[in-house]
């Protein structure tokens, strides 16, 4: 490719307004991880609710045939599948990682298997014609050079995730209900002798978890693709998870992360049209996660022996 | 605890017992015609419903079902291949008048098979390579063909003044797995994007299935100035529609009429898939078994099915005759008939030098 | 009264817990109730229910070349389960089996590609660069681990994808590619590399004999050595475990040395035995099917080969009904997951016995 193609793959509007598209997803999964592990839950599930998410929506807009409902019921599955894990790590004293894990395989195969009794195929549902939500494009604001061009024409979800990323922002940081999830992930006994309600925070913090992660499973069959395909979610959920495994309960660190998570990403597309091999192109993302919560941790293990 | 247990146990009872009782005995087997014979044929392939390459042979298969003398079994093996050889021991143990199985990946099992049980007839649907076995009969359709056409029919939509066309001789191809099978459909392809000075850009998404990721690429693609693009990848090949759908710019389909497959329920697809570029996979299975049947079954016999047996081809539907113009189609039926003729000859990645290929690929992908 | 005393002075003798009998008979419960939804899944999904329940649990013993499968099955996934188990008992998350089984895969194939003498020599040596290349890669994470406290689930979880792409890069572009082969593979592997078959009739191989070895060796690890101890003991407090002079830090690197070891041995006794050359384009789902028999054996060696052993058993009737019939093979995977489930939520159930047990124990005391 040329220099001119080089600097426009990459110093443009047109790459920081696909660094967003690719982005959404992906901070999604992070706010479903952080929500669950901030009371000590934990999911590890996140990649299982994304994908039946994913299908849900298309099955459910293609059975009632409004977008809108086909959301819903996404929703419904995601909050659905997370009280699920809620219920058997707490009331029932499995360990939630196992429970994860099953529902992982479980969301794996029973996607397949669904995607089967509907569509007769295996693959995708591309015969299925399920609804999308719309792409807004933000009127005024999309004529502005540059900015416009990063800012407006993006779908629908976007634009809710980011309003769900500032709305989260305040209940955490300036609401009692945010302090009280941080305290019972924190020091569970501590918070129920101050009168919190630890089991009506960690269920509230599994909701939450389970909403984001049905959004992003949504976003990716309403709007960033509209069908469903086997394993579509190609590890978005685990990049989440890995995202909150480095920041911990620091939300903009989870954010940040996860956005250069999305640069990487964005690259790496770029990079897998040129002349490479592109099985290793495909890791520049991971080696761009390992190598930061490798200096992160030596980091913090440097601060901590000074100390 | 005892009382909970016994109460489980109660309750799973009732509930075996309850559906036993509604599902009854079970209906009974079809019963086969009287008298005439009935051919069993047995279909192996790691799965279907892929919407592309294994369902090429589900749909030959479909074809061969509706004889009224031929009964199929379709096996889905999985693609652990590790589990081929049992699955191919257990359907040679059941008695079946033909098996038909192959591809690059699992045709090993089907040899292995065949020389286990030299009594048992094998057709190999798609070789990678073929080896010869008298209980064999071995097909191959012309990839590289396929691939020279296609390329034509790029380079020559992108220098047209078609509506979507661009100024930019650039065309995209989107290939789902870097391996000698799947370049061999871009061989030609660049060869002749060489040829008419046209540039390429490949994009290799590593994955039959992530959707995502081949629009992100089909995206970039046209960032760069592609206005046609062909996708050879499977499932993850219908977010090259999406990109192309949203961007407004032409794709090309694969393995079948993929804009008969989603004019109903993706229009916005259907309208930018100019055309598709096939195997006729269903002609060599229909060939073997009405050979079979003819009691004249080809064993041993290898065939490549190109441009001149019809063997490959692009589907030429109303909305490509209505949407592509005279001049761009007659210069396809030229090269069709180029290609048949013999006068071109068209590179093929299997069996070319290795050397050459990359020649070739990174001709192909220079700015022009 | 006098029966359930007398059966209790029995169970004394034979120092079998109520709690073994406790873990044995939820698992059967569990059992019970996960084949009762397969029950309820195929009679929707199927014409012929009962035949194809009946077909699923039995038809792995009709045949020894079936029943052969379902050893053949458990054999890498136990492997997989006892290389996990020894991190997850030490309180360490490690995830890395799963991206071990491919590189260290493509570590075998490189060796069993090339010609090398006969005898017990080329296996060993195929064997051995797994081992090597399993104990340095996972010796790596527990490095991270041990002085940075690096958090190991996300640095496992990056590496699984990337040694897939070094992995698969190795196999198409450093020499291992069959070039007259179309697709992704690499050279037939040396007659001389394969294992034997042990069990006529079936495709058992001396990794078998491995794996039983290698379960007593972590068992005999685990719970009868200084060491084992370490390992339990931090992975219950790991705090409590450095103030009580264990040295961390060695304790680490040595169990994530042998776990490291035992995913390369797993991969590669796999590969020498079913395979002609090396394949796989993506990971083989091998390391997460063992930590789910690690989780759900508590870490145990027996449990993890008693679990291997009876979804490696499900999983083999459920593809001989698939092959035969329209019942899609994902049905396994569904039922795999309800039991896990079911097995790991059981735990509500001993929680309550152990409540009882305590008062009837009080009862005893006070009179």
């Amino acid at each position: 490719m040329s220099w001119a193609d080089f600097v426009n793959s990459f110093f443009s509007a047109n790459f920081l307004y696909v660094v967003i598209r690719v982005s959404v997803p992906l901070l999604l999964a992070s706010l479903s991880a952080y929500m669950a592990s901030l009371t000590g839950v934990g999911n590890i599930a996140v990649e299982g609710i994304m994908l039946m998410s994913c299908l849900m929506a298309v099955l459910g807009s293609y059975w009632t045939q409004s977008a809108a409902l086909g959301l819903l019921i996404a929703l419904a599955t995601g909050i659905g599948m997370a009280l699920m894990i809620y219920m058997f790590s707490m009331s029932l004293g499995a360990q939630p990682l196992l429970v994860g894990i099953a529902l992982n395989t479980f969301a794996s195969s029973f996607t397949v298997f669904l995607l089967y009794q509907f569509t007769n195929s295996k693959g995708s549902s591309g015969t299925l014609p399920s609804k999308v939500l719309p792409t807004v494009d933000i009127p005024l604001i999309k004529d502005i050079p540059f900015l416009g061009e990063i800012v407006s024409g993006h779908y629908l979800l976007t634009y809710v995730t980011v309003i769900l990323l500032i709305l989260f922002y305040i209940m955490l940081y300036k609401t009692p209900m945010g302090m009280q999830m941080k305290a019972c992930g924190l020091n569970e006994q501590a918070a129920r002798s101050v009168g919190i309600n630890v089991t009506k925070m960690k269920l509230l913090s599994m909701l939450f978890s389970g909403l984001t992660a049905a959004i992003g499973g949504a976003y990716m069959t309403m709007g960033y693709a509209s069908i469903f395909s086997k394993d579509m979610v190609a590890g978005r959920g685990w990049i989440g998870i890995a995202a909150q495994g480095i920041a911990g309960i620091n939300y903009v660190a989870l954010l940040v992360v996860t956005m250069i998570f999305s640069v990487f990403q964005a690259i790496t597309n770029v990079f897998l049209l040129y002349d490479l091999p592109s099985e290793l192109i495909n890791t520049i993302p991971y080696v761009g996660v390992l190598l930061g919560v490798i200096f992160y941790s030596v980091a913090a293990t440097k601060k901590h022996r000074q100390v | 605890m005892k009382k909970m247990m016994k109460k489980t146990v109660t309750v799973l009872l009732a509930v075996m017992m309850l559906t036993i009782g509604v599902i009854g005995c079970g209906s009974d087997t079809d019963e086969s015609a009287e008298g005439e014979k009935i051919y069993k044929i047995a279909f192996v392939v790691p799965y279907i419903g892929d919407q592309s390459y294994w369902d090429l042979v589900d749909r030959g298969r479909q074809i061969v079902d509706a004889y009224d003398n031929v009964e199929t079994t379709l096996i889905e093996a999985g693609e652990d291949t590790s589990k081929w050889t049992s699955v191919m021991t257990d359907v040679c143990e059941s008695g079946y008048d033909l098996i038909v199985s192959g591809n690059d990946t699992y045709e090993y099992y089907l040899y292995e098979a065949a020389e286990n049980y030299p009594d048992q007839l094998f057709f190999n649907f798609e070789f990678g390579t073929a080896q010869e076995y008298d209980n064999v009969y071995a097909v191959k359709y012309n990839t590289a063909e396929l691939g020279y056409v296609a390329g034509l029919l790029s380079c020559a939509v992108t220098t047209s003044d078609m509506e979507k066309a661009n100024d930019d001789k650039v065309i995209g191809v989107i290939v789902g797995m870097e391996n000698d099978a799947m370049d061999d459909f871009i061989g030609g392809y660049c060869q002749v994007a060489n040829s008419m000075g046209v540039q390429v850009i490949i994009g290799y998404p590593e994955s039959w299935t992530d959707v995502a990721k081949a629009k992100e690429m089909t995206l970039n693609m046209i960032n760069s100035g592609a206005d046609v693009i062909w996708q050879v990848a499977g499932g993850a090949g219908n977010g090259v529609f999406e990109a192309c759908a949203e961007e407004n710019v032409y794709a090309l389909g694969v393995d079948q009429d993929q804009y008969e497959q989603f004019i109903e329920s993706k229009p916005e697809y259907a309208n930018v898939i100019l055309t598709s570029f096939v195997k006729n996979a269903q002609i060599g299975i229909q060939t073997a078994v009405d050979k079979l049947i003819a009691g004249e079954y080809p064993g041993g016999v290898i065939e490549n099915f190109g441009i001149a047996q019809d063997g490959v081809g692009l589907i030429e539907n109303d909305y490509y005759l209505e949407t592509v113009p005279e001049d761009v189609r007659n210069q396809v039926e030229e090269a069709l008939e180029e290609v048949k003729n013999g006068n071109v000859e068209v590179f093929s990645v299997l069996n070319g030098d290795s050397a050459e290929w990359q020649k070739i690929k990174s001709e192909a992908q220079e700015a022009k | 009264m006098c029966i359930v005393s007398r059966f209790k002075a029995l169970k004394e003798q034979l120092s079998i817990t109520n709690e073994f009998v406790f873990k044995i008979v939820k698992i059967l419960i569990s059992i019970l109730i996960a084949l009762g939804i397969t029950f309820i899944v195929l009679a929707l999904v199927s014409d012929h229910p009962l035949e194809n329940f009946i077909t699923i649990l039995t038809a792995p013993v009709k045949k020894l070349r079936y029943f052969g499968n379902v050893i053949e099955m458990m054999i890498p996934v136990a492997f997989a389960g006892l290389s996990a188990a020894l991190l997850f008992k030490m309180g360490v998350f490690n995830l890395f089996v799963e991206g071990l089984y491919y590189i260290c895969g493509v570590a075998c194939a490189a060796v069993a590609i090339q010609q090398i003498g006969g005898g017990a020599l080329h296996p060993l040596l195929c064997i051995l660069a797994a081992c090597l290349l399993g104990s340095v890669l996972m010796g790596g994470t527990g490095f991270l681990k041990a002085k940075y406290n690096t958090n190991e689930v996300v640095s496992t979880l990056m590496l699984n994808s990337i040694v897939l792409g070094v992995g698969l890069f190795c196999l198409k572009r450093t020499g291992l590619q069959d070039e007259e082969f179309a697709a992704i593979a690499s050279k037939v592997f040396q007659d001389s590399a394969k294992l034997n078959v042990i069990f006529g009739g079936t495709r058992i191989t001396i990794s078998f004999i491995f794996l039983i070895l290698t379960a007593i060796f972590v068992y005999v690890l685990m719970y009868r050595t200084k060491l084992g101890y370490s390992i339990r003991i931090t992975g219950i407090n790991s705090k409590f475990a450095h103030y009580s002079g264990i040295n961390v830090f060695a304790m680490y690197m040595i169990v994530h040395l042998i776990s490291g070891c035992i995913a390369g041995l797993g991969v590669s006794t796999e590969l020498l035995s079913l395979y002609d050359r090396f394949q796989w384009t993506n990971l083989p789902g091998l390391g997460w099917d063992g930590i789910l028999m690690a989780t759900l054996a508590d870490n145990h060696p027996v449990g993890i080969l008693i679990a291997s052993f009876g979804i490696a058993y499900l999983k083999k009737g459920a593809e001989v009904v698939s092959l035969t019939t329209n019942v899609p093979v994902e049905i396994i995977s569904i039922v795999q997951a309800i039991l896990v489930l079911l097995v790991s939520s059981q735990r509500f159930l001993v929680r309550f016995r152990e409540k009882k047990l305590l008062k009837e124990g009080m009862k005893h005391e006070l009179g």
